[in-house]
């Protein structure tokens, strides 16, 4: 699976959605559209949350999973919060 | 290897630090009445004539208490979400090669080199000191210092993983818990112990 990018590689600012396109009718949407918060985070973050949402957000079970400890597990997820939360800003 | 050594308070749950720690703290106090050991402090080790396993275990108890006392305050500081038993971990496993340095007594080699080399402040005797004894203190000596650096480096990883802690304001604070830890246990443990 290719990956997205969020990050300019030049400027390293955040990237702007500005085509979006149909693969059935090859129809072409044009315009500029911020990503959503969630795509802005790294894959890793993102796979992060989508296990812990999988696990009904339970850190002791994502921690079993992964293999890690539980504050390890919690202070990922912290610093995911603190991400998502200067995002927004 | 290195996450076993180092870093186990990323990995491992709770349950297996508490069973580690519990069990090795138990073995430590074994060995130190074994080998006239006590940690009569929580950065001390000292071969003493003779000792208990009672007396090494509350030794260690009051070491463990100043520990995570200090730290657990310094930690809820910087984090607020900080959990007791993560800093009671901490301090439980990170003293398990404090307790391996009993065993440069055995034999009481350690106590009869470093009786030798009291010698030293009587200058009359000094020509009886032994270059042996000399070089074995010397090299107890080294090898403290490595096993005290793989002490602090765990209780600082236990520490750090605990409360997530970040920038220098908490080595700052780490730093300081350990020296009141220090100073507190020795209080205690000299007037209950």
């Amino acid at each position: 699976m290719k990956k997205l990018p969020v990050v300019c590689p030049s400027c390293e600012k955040t990237l702007m959605v500005s085509q979006l396109s149909c693969s059935n009718c090859d129809t072409v949407i044009s315009g500029s559209y911020s990503l959503p918060i969630l795509l802005q985070l790294s894959p890793e973050d993102q796979d992060f949350i989508f296990e812990f949402f999988l696990l009904s957000g339970s850190l002791k079970d994502i921690a079993k999973k992964i293999g890690k400890s539980y504050p390890t597990v919690r202070n990922r997820l912290d610093d995911i919060i603190e991400k998502i939360n200067e995002l927004q800003k | 290897m290195k996450t076993i050594l180092f870093r186990p308070f990323e990995r491992y749950s709770e349950k297996t630090l508490v069973i580690v720690g519990v069990a090795f703290t138990l073995i430590g106090s074994l060995l130190g009445a074994a080998f006239q050991g006590r940690f009569d402090g929580v950065l001390d080790m000292h071969f003493v004539p003779s000792t208990s396993f009672y007396q090494v275990l509350i030794d260690n108890a009051i070491n463990i208490f100043c520990l995570v006392l200090f730290l657990f305050l310094s930690a809820k500081y910087i984090n607020n979400k900080t959990r007791l038993i993560d800093i009671l971990t901490a301090a439980m496993v990170a003293r398990i090669p404090y307790y391996f340095m009993v065993f440069g007594n055995i034999n009481n080699t350690m106590s009869k080199a470093s009786e030798e080399i009291m010698q030293l402040v009587n200058p009359e005797m000094i020509e009886q000191v032994g270059t042996s004894s000399l070089l074995l203190v010397i090299g107890f000596g080294l090898i403290s210092i490595v096993f005290l650096i793989w002490y602090i480096a765990l209780l600082y990883n236990g520490f750090k993983v605990a409360s997530n802690a970040k920038g220098n304001t908490p080595i700052a604070l780490f730093i300081l818990s350990i020296l009141l830890a220090e100073v507190l246990s020795k209080v205690l443990i000299h007037y209950l112990n």
